[in-house]
C-alpha cells in the first residue's frame, strides 16, 4: 500500500507540473513536437511494452518453453520496421500538414472526414479493450506482488495515470513514460539475472530442464511450429499497427532524428525482454525439480519472486506498475484525442478543446477500470487480442493508404471495420483454430483484400493511373 | 485533397515498386489466408516474405544506394534463421540456442546500423511528401 501512496503522491505531482505546460493542443496531444530520439525511443518501448512481458511472458515459457520466445523474435527488426514502413511518412506528414492523431493522419491520407471517424472510432473501442488489460493486470498484480486488494490496486495505477494524464497530456506523460521505460529496462535485466542466480545459476538451469523437460528447450518448445511463426509474424507486422507506437512518429522534433531511432527502440526493448527469458527459464526449472508449485500460470512471477527476495517482489511490482501507466497514458491520451478532436472533426465539426480532451481521459480511464474488474480472461489472452485487435483494424489502412494513393476512403473504412470484426469473431472461437491462423493476423489479410478489392471498386485504380501517367 | 506518403519527384523504378504495393499486399494476404488454413509449410516462407515486403515500402518513397540489398540481407538472415529453427526443433539447446543467438542477439546490433547507414543525407526521403 506504500508503493501505491508514493505512487499517488508522485502522479499528483507530475500532473501539477504538466498541467502549466499543457496549455495548447499541440502540447497535450504531441508533447509539442520537439521531442529527441532518446525520449521518444525510450517513452515508445515503454508504452510498447506491457505487464504481459514481466508476468504472461515467463507463465508462457515455464509452460510451452522456447515457443513462446517466438513472440519476441522479432525485436531485432521491428525498430527498423516501423521506421522503414511507417516512421518516415508519418513524420513527414506531421511536419507538413500539422498533424496531431492517428485518426488525423489517416483522415488526412485519404481526404476524407468520414475515414477519420471510422478510425476514431474503431480506436476508442481498442483503446478502452486495451486499458482494461492494463487495470486488469494492475489489480492481478498488484494483489500478488504488492499485498494490495486486487480493486484497490486497479484504482490507484489508474487514477494514478489519469492524473498526469488529465492534466498534462503527453507532455507529462512522455517524460514520464522515458523514465518509466528506463527504470523497466534496468528493473528486467536485474530480475532475470537473479532469478537464474537463485535457480542455481544458468547452468543448472539448463542442465535441469535438459534432464527432465528437453521438450521445452527445442526451437519450438512444445508450439506447434505453424503458431510460432504465426507469432513471429504477428508481432513482427503488429508493430506497425499500434496506435501508442505510430503516435510516437508525431512528437519527433525533426524526421532526421528517425536515424537513430531503431537502435533506441531496439536497445532498450532488447533489455526489457531479458526479463522474458530470464524468468522464464528459472521458474520452468524450479517447477520441474519440484521447489516451486502454482495454482495458475499468472502466479509464476510473483511466487518465482518470493525466492528471488523480498527486494525482487517489489522491483517487479514498480516495474510492473511502470509498465502498466506508460502503455495506459499513450492510451488514454489517444482516446481523449478521438472524442475531443477527431470524432468532431469527421461530424464537421470544431475541436471541443482541452477541457473535454481532459474529461474523456478521465471518462476512459473510468470506463476501462470498470470493464477490468468484471473481466476473469487470463493476462496473457487479454494482451495477445489487445494488440491482436489493433493489428487486424489498422495495419492495412496504415500501410496501404500511406504508400497507396489507390486506397479510397471507402477502401480505407470498410478494411477497419472488416478487419477488426474478423479478429473480435475468430478471438471469440480461438481454440478451434488452426494453429498458424492468428486472428489478429487473419483480419489483417482479410482487410488487405477488403481495401484493394473496394478501392479498386470504387475507382481508386483508375485515378492512379491517371495521376502516374 | 487527399496526400500520401507517396508523391512527386519519383524515378520509374520507384513509380514500379509504388504500382507493386497493392499487387504484393493482395498476394500476401490471400496467401497467409491459404497457409495458415492449409498449408502450414508455406507459413515461414509468408512470414519472411511479409516482413521484407513491409520494409520495402520504403523503396517506393525513397532510392538510398544500399536500401534495396539492406532488405535483401534482412530477408535473407530470416530464411537462414527459420530454417536453422526448423532443423533444430528436435535439439534441446541446440534450438533455444539457435533461435536465441541467430534470430534474436546476433541481429540486434546490425539492422539498426543498415537503417541509419540507408538513412538520407539530403532531403531525398522527403520525395514522397504530401504535396
Amino acid at each position: 500500500m506504500i508503493v501505491l501512496l508514493v505512487l499517488l503522491a508522485a502522479a499528483l505531482a507530475l500532473a501539477w507540473w504538466g498541467a502549466g505546460r499543457a496549455q495548447g493542443e499541440v502540447e497535450y496531444f504531441v508533447a509539442g513536437r520537439r521531442a529527441g530520439v532518446w525520449l521518444v525511443g525510450v517513452a515508445g518501448t515503454a508504452a510498447a511494452v506491457s505487464a504481459f512481458t514481466f508476468v504472461g511472458g515467463p507463465a508462457l515459457f515455464a509452460a510451452v518453453g522456447a515457443g513462446s520466445l517466438w513472440i519476441l523474435l522479432s525485436a531485432p527488426l521491428t525498430g527498423a520496421l516501423q521506421c522503414w514502413a511507417v516512421g518516415e511518412p508519418v513524420a513527414a506528414l506531421a511536419r507538413r500538414q500539422q498533424v496531431l492523431t492517428v485518426p488525423e493522419l489517416l483522415g488526412v491520407c485519404s481526404g476524407s472526414p468520414a475515414v477519420r471517424g471510422a478510425a476514431a472510432a474503431v480506436l476508442l473501442l481498442g483503446c478502452v479493450a486495451t486499458l482494461a488489460v492494463q487495470a486488469r493486470a494492475a489489480a492481478v498484480l498488484g494483489e500478488q506482488l504488492l499485498g494490495a486488494p486486487p480493486a484497490a490496486a486497479a484504482l490507484a495505477t489508474m487514477v494514478a495515470t489519469a492524473a498526469y494524464a488529465t492534466a498534462g497530456g503527453m507532455r507529462a506523460s512522455l517524460p514520464a513514460e522515458a523514465v518509466q521505460g528506463g527504470l523497466m529496462a534496468a528493473a528486467a535485466i536485474t530480475l532475470a539475472i537473479a532469478a537464474v542466480a537463485a535457480a542455481g545459476g544458468p547452468t543448472p538451469v539448463l542442465a535441469t530442464l535438459h534432464h527432465s523437460r528437453p521438450d521445452l528447450l527445442g526451437s519450438f518448445g512444445t508450439v506447434p511450429p505453424a503458431r510460432a511463426w504465426a507469432w513471429w509474424l504477428l508481432f513482427c507486422l503488429g508493430t506497425c499497427a499500434q496506435p501508442h507506437y505510430v503516435q510516437k512518429f508525431l512528437f519527433l522534433r525533426g524526421e532526421s532524428t528517425l536515424r537513430r531511432l531503431p537502435a533506441v527502440l531496439t536497445l532498450t526493448l532488447a533489455a526489457t525482454l531479458t526479463v522474458w527469458l530470464g524468468l522464464g527459464l528459472a521458474g520452468a526449472a524450479l517447477l520441474t525439480d519440484g521447489r516451486l508449485a502454482v495454482a495458475s500460470p499468472d502466479e509464476l512471477t510473483p511466487r518465482l519472486l518470493l525466492v528471488v527476495g523480498p527486494w525482487a517482489v517489489l522491483l517487479a511490482g514498480v516495474a510492473v506498475l511502470a509498465a502498466l501507466m506508460s502503455t495506459a497514458a499513450s492510451l488514454l491520451n489517444l482516446a481523449a484525442a478521438a472524442v475531443s478532436r477527431d470524432l468532431p472533426a469527421a461530424l464537421g465539426r470544431r475541436p471541443l478543446g482541452l477541457a473535454w480532451a481532459r474529461g474523456a481521459t478521465a471518462c476512459t480511464a473510468l470506463a476501462a477500470t470498470a470493464v477490468a474488474l468484471g473481466s476473469e480472461r487470463a493476462v496473457a489472452l487479454l494482451g495477445i487480442a489487445g494488440w491482436g485487435f489493433f493489428t487486424a483494424a489498422f495495419l492495412p489502412a496504415l500501410l496501404l493508404a500511406l504508400a497507396w494513393r489507390g486506397a479510397t476512403p471507402a477502401g480505407v473504412v470498410t478494411a477497419m471495420v472488416v478487419g477488426g470484426a474478423v479478429d473480435l469473431v475468430l478471438e471469440a472461437v480461438r481454440t478451434g483454430l488452426p494453429p498458424g491462423l492468428e486472428p489478429g493476423l487473419a483480419g489483417a489479410a482479410v482487410g488487405v483484400l477488403v481495401l484493394v478489392g473496394v478501392s479498386l471498386v470504387t475507382g481508386g485504380a483508375a485515378e492512379e493511373s491517371r495521376e502516374v501517367e | 485533397m487527399p496526400v500520401r506518403g507517396a508523391g512527386a519527384g519519383y524515378t520509374s523504378a520507384m513509380r514500379g515498386v509504388y504500382r507493386a504495393v497493392p499487387l504484393v499486399a493482395t498476394v500476401l494476404a490471400a496467401c497467409y489466408l491459404i497457409a495458415a488454413l492449409a498449408l502450414t509449410a508455406l507459413l515461414p516462407v509468408v512470414a519472411v516474405a511479409a516482413a521484407v515486403a513491409t520494409c520495402a515500402v520504403a523503396l517506393a518513397r525513397r532510392r538510398q544506394p544500399g536500401l534495396g540489398r539492406g532488405m535483401l540481407a534482412i530477408g535473407c538472415w530470416l530464411g537462414f534463421g527459420f530454417a536453422g529453427a526448423w532443423l533444430l526443433r528436435d535439439a534441446p539447446l541446440g534450438g533455444l540456442g539457435w533461435i536465441l543467438a541467430a534470430l534474436f542477439v546476433a541481429p540486434l546490433p546490425i539492422i539498426p546500423w543498415v537503417y541509419a547507414r540507408t538513412f538520407p543525407e539530403d532531403d531525398s526521403h522527403q520525395r514522397g511528401e504530401p504535396r
